[in-house]
């Protein structure tokens, strides 16, 4: 029980009882018990009053806890002194009514016998009884509040733990919370408390039982054998005696938890900071360090040298081999570029339904299934080779462009070697993929980066389709394409192409011999032919 | 005064006592109000089980409830708004086997204004009711009782006047005394079965008619030798009627001062199996 027995608050119901002295029937006839009710079980003793300027008091003790109007007077000892002293004031006024019921209420007052908490409780319960038959202003009893404020601040200046408090009040329902600062409070064995239970700097003994949380702020809490904590316990500053009583919920050191959690915090952002410091990918996974992006440039550098690395030796290979059908293709893409685009756009589109169709119609007749066996594999094989000689193709005008540019590092490349040519022409289509990974590299280009490996992408896929359509119009460079039907030296071109070469090639090494001796018409028109040089006409 | 030194006392000794009483769960709860500018109160009574106790209330008082009942198996209820009161005592669910005898250890002490007219409706079922109307100035009254033994008896004229009375009797043994007190034109009584004994004694400010149904049982009417009835016996089946000293003109019996009396009461009775006398008393 707290002690607002203050040297004012004496005098004050020193006055009051003097007032009450003097003119009790007048104070009385000012406020008329209208009604009233006892309600006396075992566990509980109450009475209400309805009074004649509509005014109601509750006064209920029950399992220990006294109320008046829903709020926590006090606490007693059921059978104890203070419960068996309220009973008797009960059983007093049980038949009464009115007039002798405020009468009765008004002249009870505590034995003077008793003492401690309970003494407390009961001089608490008479200034009650008083304010509602006398109809007195509320000051005295009020007077309770600004003490109970007080020892509520001087518990939390003491504590250091508001933070505490706030976290351990989180989910607790402030209305049915009882409060005791600054005191010992015992529940007593074989009572239930419903509700949750705050005590800041004191002591809490629980021996009954507590239907709700449990919270001690800078106290200390003793659970008895025959104790039971339904809710969780909330420990600010204080320590818990755990005597074998029960505690259904959790036990939360409420100080030691903030301070993990903020340890936590503290770990999480060091650790942040150091991996942003290590440049390795953030915890939203959308950054990268310094190294990380040199080290993915590379990468992909290293990725585009092998790729260009595969198709030079396929672009040997093909020169090698098809250097002759190559060199048709190469000049129908120079001569024909639009139309070789739309073929082969064309062609792009239609090989996949060709494949399909082809494939049923195969399937469907007996006699196309050997045929079939062999369509599946190498229909596609063959549309790969094509859309390559096509990319060569256009590599090979790619190389050449790049060449009359006469830059100083290209001096060493053979420019009548249509091998180099073609190999710096694939190198001129790999470059802008070199130069997005490059780039990347730097911080807040990864955008320039992008555009520039999506225009590479973009050159790369026009290349094939355009030099796939050069290889569908010259039938895979088997022969010329229609351009020279134009200039009406069709049948010579013809006849030329299908020679076996031309024999003034000076192609020493006689890689390729069919579009140089096709150049031999088309002069400065053909950008192709100029470079191989060996079809000056 | 001397009932509520009594009561008092004997609520003291139970209170002072709480831990001795607790392996019952005994609860005890009072409630009154303070008349104040009611021109009538209507009141209507629940009550299930126990002893019911009715009576006038002390001066000022508009009315008192005392329950006492094991509030393990009860819930009372003490509701006034308006003008009307309703008091009841309602059942939990049944949790142990020896609730009705927990219950048949309950008890109601209702007490009623003298001083504002009342409309008053009872309605209890298993248990006993005394119920002492002296002094309620009643303007209407219903009973409505089940299983039960009841006194009804008032000893004073009743100051206001009524239209009627009724009182409904389950299978339970009624007696009511200072029927010529109720002050009411009619006066209605229906008996399912068991035991009815009617006494029409009283001041009979005017006169009356009673109107008896009998199902199965016995019925007394005991008459004043100052009062003039005439008995009117309608739907006996195997009932019997003995009424010496009455002058019988087919279903109806006459009493002898018929003429003469100063009062008179009609009383109609309709018995369907049992017995039904009439005695004469000073």
């Amino acid at each position: 029980m707290s002690q607002p027995s203050h040297l004012g608050a004496r005098i004050a119901v020193s006055a009051g009882a003097a007032l009450l002295l003097v003119a009790p029937a007048t104070r009385a006839q000012e406020r008329t018990i209208v009604s009233n009710q006892v309600e006396v079980a075992n566990n509980a003793a109450s009475l209400h009053l309805e009074l004649s300027d509509g005014e109601t008091f509750a006064i209920t003790f029950v399992d220990g806890v006294a109320n008046v109007n829903g709020e926590v007077l006090g606490t007693y000892e059921p059978g104890g002194s203070a419960d068996r002293s309220w009973r008797g004031l009960l059983a007093n006024v049980l038949t009464l009514a009115n007039g002798p019921l405020a009468r009765e209420l008004g002249q009870w007052g505590p034995d003077t016998d008793l003492g401690g908490v309970e003494m407390d409780l009961l001089r608490e319960l008479d200034l009650v009884l008083e304010r509602a038959v006398s109809g007195a202003d509320g000051e005295r009893l009020q007077a309770r509040a600004p003490q109970r404020l007080e020892n509520l601040l001087e518990v939390m200046a003491r504590s250091d733990n508001i933070q505490g408090l706030g976290e351990a009040l989180d989910d607790v329902d402030l209305e049915s919370l009882s409060i005791w600062l600054q005191e010992d409070h015992t529940i007593p064995a074989e009572t239930t408390v419903t509700g949750d239970v705050l005590v800041a700097g004191g002591h809490l003994d629980v021996r009954g039982r507590v239907r709700g949380d449990v919270i001690v702020l800078d106290g200390d809490l003793t659970l008895s054998t025959a104790g039971l904590i339904e809710g969780d316990v909330s420990l600010i500053e204080s320590e818990l005696d755990h005597r074998g009583g029960t505690i259904e919920g959790r036990v939360v050191d409420v100080v030691r938890e903030l301070r993990r959690e903020e340890s936590q915090i503290r770990d999480r952002i060091r650790e942040e900071l150091q991996r942003e410091l290590r440049g390795g990918r953030s915890s939203r996974g959308q950054e990268w360090g310094v190294f990380a992006r040199v080290g993915r440039a590379a990468g992909d550098i290293l990725e585009s040298a092998l790729t260009f690395l595969i198709v030079g030796v396929l672009t040997l290979l093909l020169t090698r081999f098809w250097g002759e059908r190559l060199g048709v293709v190469t000049r129908a893409v120079g001569h024909q570029p639009g139309r070789s685009a739309v073929v082969g756009l064309a062609g792009g589109f239609v090989a996949l339904p060709i494949y399909i169709c082809g494939t049923l119609i195969l399937a469907i007749s007996l006699v196309g299934i050997p045929v079939l066996l062999a369509w599946v594999p190498f229909f596609p094989v063959v549309v790969a080779i094509g859309g390559f000689m096509g990319y060569v193709g256009v590599s090979h005008h790619v190389g050449s462009w790049v060449l009359e540019r006469d830059f100083p590092w290209l001096d060493r490349v053979d420019r009548d070697h249509n091998t180099h040519v073609r190999l710096v022409g694939v190198a001129a289509m790999f470059a802008p993929f070199v130069i997005a990974s490059a780039v990347r590299v730097l911080p807040l280009l990864g955008w320039f980066g992008g555009l520039v490996a999506a225009l590479g992408t973009i050159a790369s896929v026009a290349a094939t389709i355009t030099g796939l359509g050069a290889v569908i119009m010259t039938r895979g460079g088997s022969r010329p394409a229609g351009w020279s039907y134009a200039y009406g030296d069709d049948e010579f071109e013809s006849a030329a192409w299908s020679s076996t070469g031309d024999s003034g090639d000076p192609v020493t090494d006689n890689e390729d011999v069919g579009p140089e001796s096709a150049d031999a018409d088309d002069g400065a028109s053909d950008s192709g032919s100029d470079q191989d040089g060996t079809d000056t006409p | 005064m001397i009932r509520h030194a009594v009561s008092a006392a004997l609520l003291a000794v139970a209170l002072a006592a709480p831990v001795q009483l607790h392996a019952q769960s005994w609860k005890t709860v009072t409630s009154s109000r303070q008349v104040t500018d009611e021109d009538h109160l209507r009141v209507h009574v629940s009550y299930g089980a126990g002893v019911l106790k009715l009576r006038r209330s002390e001066a000022g008082l508009l009315y008192r409830t005392l329950f006492r009942f094991d509030e393990e198996s009860a819930v009372p209820s003490t509701e006034y708004l308006h003008g009307t009161l309703n008091v009841d005592l309602s059942r939990r669910e049944r949790r142990s086997l020896n609730f009705g005898h927990r219950s048949s250890e309950a008890s109601l002490d209702l007490e009623l204004s003298s001083e504002v007219p009342l409309d008053l409706e009872l309605d209890f079922g298993a248990g006993r009711a005394e119920l002492d109307l002296t002094g309620l100035p009643l303007r209407e009254l219903e009973v409505n009782t089940g299983a039960s033994a009841s006194v009804l008896y008032i000893d004073e004229t009743n100051p206001e006047q009524m239209e009627s009375a009724s009182i409904t009797v389950g299978a339970a043994d009624l007696r009511v005394r200072g029927l010529g007190n109720l002050n009411a034109e009619k006066v209605e009584v229906r008996a399912g079965l068991g035991s009815v004994v009617l006494e029409l004694d009283g001041e009979w400010p005017r006169d009356g008619l009673l109107s008896v149904e009998m199902g199965l049982g016995t019925l007394e009417i005991r008459v004043p030798e100052s009062l003039g009835v005439r008995v009117r016996h309608r739907k006996t089946i195997l009932g019997s009627i003995d009424a010496e000293g009455m002058v019988r003109n087919g279903n109806v019996y006459r009493s002898v001062n018929w003429d003469s009396a100063e009062r008179h009461v009609e009383i109609e009775i309709s018995a369907a199996l049992g017995s039904i006398d009439l005695v004469w008393i000073n």
